[in-house]
């Protein structure tokens, strides 16, 4: 026979829990939890999809075409001035309805583009017969204290073997240029603007560290080392990619997916205007895939 | 963009954060005792959940991975949360006494969320695990990563201290 004073509790607990404001839940329900998530899909795919079978279609990892070969021919390792029309190819490519882009990077015949608001930023990448678009959510706009990054990214591999990574995320205010310095010691310098870097390259060759311009000088930071995550589930009919993300806080609250705590309102915005493609005087290498 | 999950058509995460972000908030406030740092914790929990989800999804009862979770974050020495609010002393509990006598003293059951919200989070993690989630003495174990029997006494510590507080013994001496 149960205590009466476990009943007695039970019916506390329940009755306290019950007083919980229901804002709380609505909020807590309001934000996205998911990790930076990075979709891959071949062109020709997107403009072949109804409207019925675009939820489907692009909620699977649609691996990067074994047509479209070699991977990533013409990638360079320093951002490069865009082809006439290649931006607007861009644009069309991405299929969205998002403004301009708040960074675009070219490199080659490749194009990388962020769109962002406050807490949401889409990232679409397309060139030569292959697109990619990502989308992070953050519960508040990241702060970035003065001279330094957001180390974060993603990496994304097809079954064919084709590979990606990339890292991206906002600026603090007064980075000119950011290098990605990689594991096998090559680097690769990053497109920086409007208070946001991206970089990506070929491949897995993981990012160690960034090196951050500023008019005061250079400092580093480091990239937080990729997880290693098993293949998900492939749905039946599609070719899957496993894909991992990382970001720059393991359990204190930033992440790649932005800050957990409640209304720290976000004051760190990066001043906008800049708006280069920051050539580093460093020694980024030429790598050409 | 749309918002779709990277690990299958059907984004089971969200589902899983349907069924069970309530549940989760409510154990949080009730451990935590205040509504703000149970919103932040059920946050937490669910961002490592989410990283981790391709991994977890495949785990028997994903449920009490994110509790377990949930509760060592609400534990976390490091974190400066409400422990510290209304501690009581660590004086020997007493688990001697026949409940239904002191109940009788009861007069409101807000006397005993009185009683409760002096426990420190610890304390009230194990009596919230065991008679608000239901979960036995081995599941309780589990989420706070000790034995049995650990649960056991600490329960019957939590409510010893319920009953001393709800019930102080009269001193003897004062009334003379």
């Amino acid at each position: 026979m149960p205590d009466q004073l476990e009943q007695s509790l039970r019916e506390a607990l329940s009755q306290r829990a019950a007083q919980l404001d229901p804002d709380s839940i609505a909020r807590l329900r309001a934000i996205d939890y998911h990790p930076r998530r990075r979709r891959i899909r071949k062109l020709p795919a997107i403009g072949a999809l109804g409207a019925t079978g675009l939820a489907a279609a692009v909620a699977a990892i649609v691996t990067l075409g074994s047509s479209a070969a070699p991977a990533f021919a013409g990638w360079q390792s320093t951002p490069s001035t865009p082809a006439p029309g290649q931006l607007a190819q861009a644009a069309q490519a991405c299929g969205q309805d998002l403004g301009s882009p708040v960074l675009t990077d070219s490199r080659g015949p490749y194009t990388a583009s962020i769109y962002a608001d406050s807490t949401t930023s889409d990232l679409c990448l397309s060139g030569n017969g292959v697109s990619m678009s990502s989308s992070s959510t953050s519960a508040a706009p990241a702060s970035v204290a003065a001279g330094q990054i957001q180390p974060g990214g993603s990496g994304t591999r097809d079954s064919a073997g084709n590979a990606l990574t990339l890292v991206d995320g906002r600026t603090g205010a007064a980075v000119t240029a950011v290098t990605i310095e990689r594991s096998d010691g090559s680097s690769v310098q990053a497109t920086v603007a409007n208070g946001w870097y991206l970089a990506w390259w070929p491949g897995t060759v993981a990012a160690t560290n960034a090196e951050i311009t500023t008019a005061s000088g250079t400092s580093t930071v480091a990239f937080p080392s990729t997880p290693a995550l098993p293949a998900p589930a492939c749905p039946s009919g599609a070719h899957c990619a496993a894909g991992y993300s990382f970001g720059s806080g393991s359990g204190s609250g930033t992440s790649s997916i932005g800050g957990s705590g409640s209304g720290s309102g976000g004051s760190g915005a990066p001043p906008a205007g800049q708006s280069t493609t920051a050539v580093h005087a460093g020694s980024a290498s030429s790598a050409q895939y | 963009m749309a918002q779709r999950g990277l690990y299958g058509v059907v984004d089971d995460f969200d589902e899983f954060v349907a069924g069970n972000l309530e549940q989760l908030l409510r154990t949080a406030y009730l451990i935590t005792w205040d509504a703000g740092e149970a919103e932040d914790l059920v946050q937490e929990c669910l961002l490592k959940v989410a990283r981790r989800w391709p991994r977890v999804r495949g785990m028997p009862q994903p449920r009490a991975y994110a509790r377990r979770i949930l509760v060592n974050l609400a534990l976390d020495d490091g974190r400066g949360r409400a422990r510290r609010r209304g501690e009581l002393d660590g004086g020997a509990a007493v688990v001697d006494g026949p409940a239904r006598d002191l109940l009788v003293r009861l007069e409101t059951r807000a006397e005993l969320l009185d009683a409760l919200a002096r426990l420190t989070p610890r304390q009230r993690a194990v009596l919230v695990l065991r008679y608000f989630d239901d979960l036995t003495e081995a599941q309780t174990a589990e989420v706070l990563g000790c034995s049995p029997g650990t649960v056991k006494s600490n329960a019957s510590r939590g409510l010893a201290r319920l009953r001393e507080v709800l019930a102080p013994i009269p001193n003897p001496t004062r009334e003379l």
